[in-house]
């Protein structure tokens, strides 16, 4: 399956692999990708590893919390007074 | 006028309310200000100014609304807001995506691959992003970590949409390229077993 690497086939997959990820390619265009896919092993492995790179990108948790950091914005925000309402009689 | 204590509430919600809504998001704000400056004690001065903007403008916030994406949002204005526009990239779109379509092609998809098994993805990603080019790095975070449509990025950046998408492809193209690079270095120094 290798030899269809470089065909015009692949150049079209490649160039639609971010719109696919994205979700931004007509039914048919995805479709069309997805059975490219399927034949060819070395664009499946540039979309897996695009695939993963983009999930990487977009996980933004964080899972521990500096607590000095911490102590420090909450210091921060009650020492700021907040432009007062409007006065109220 | 009667005595009575003004019982009306006041038109800034207190406090306790901005911190208990926002304060769980303290972490992901601090990593994604560090995306942003790519140094610690910025990320961690940025995330402060992010908190205090956010207590200032809470008014504006409307309630059931993401809390996470508008601090994210608040961080990134805070952090581009009065920087130079160093670089003008200019964009052919076709030609360009032209052109990342032909870096995949050229054999990498394999390497690249083993290279994001090799890497320790959640701590290169985050470096790398930093290194990105300004504008690079804008419409990543927008688009890839605040979810916003390349239409919303568009408007936010203040330029065409078809400038974003290749800003966008670039970007991610840069960031693959430098996990490669990464994960080649591991490679030589032997440092995973
Ligand atoms: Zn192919």
């Amino acid at each position: 399956m290798s030899d269809c690497g470089s065909g015009d086939d692949c150049r079209e997959a490649c160039k639609r692999l971010f719109g696919y990820l994205d979700g931004v390619l007509t039914v048919e265009q995805a479709a069309e990708f997805e059975a490219h896919l399927k034949r060819c092993g070395r664009c499946a492995d540039a979309h897996e590893a695009e695939r993963r790179l983009l999930a990487a990108i977009k996980s933004s948790e964080a899972d521990s919390t500096d607590l000095a950091l911490r102590r420090r914005i909450l210091a921060a925000l009650r020492s700021t007074t907040l432009p007062s309402a409007p006065p109220s009689g | 006028m009667t005595e009575s204590v003004d019982l009306t509430p006041p038109v800034v919600p207190p406090p306790a309310d901005f911190e208990q809504a926002t304060l769980p998001w303290l972490a992901d704000v601090r990593r994604y200000a560090y995306r942003l400056t790519g140094s610690a004690p910025d990320a961690d001065d940025l995330t402060q100014t992010t908190f205090l903007n956010a207590f200032r403008g809470w008014h504006t916030f409307r309630p059931g609304s993401d809390v996470r994406r508008w601090l994210f949002a608040i961080a990134r204005n805070a952090h581009f807001r009065g920087r130079p526009r160093r670089e003008r990239l200019v964009a052919t779109e076709d030609a360009e995506l032209e052109s990342l379509a032909a870096a995949t092609d050229s054999g990498r998809a394999s390497a690249a691959l083993e290279a994001l098994e090799r890497v320790d993805l959640a701590a290169g990603i985050d470096a790398e992003i930093a290194r990105l080019p300004d504008a690079y790095r804008e419409v990543v975070l927008m688009v890839d970590v605040e979810g916003l449509s390349y239409e919303e990025a568009a408007a936010q950046a203040g330029v065409p949409v078809g400038t974003i998408r290749s800003r966008l492809y670039r970007a991610r193209r840069q960031l693959q390229q430098a996990l490669i690079v990464r994960a080649e270095d591991v490679g030589l120094t032997g440092g995973l077993g």
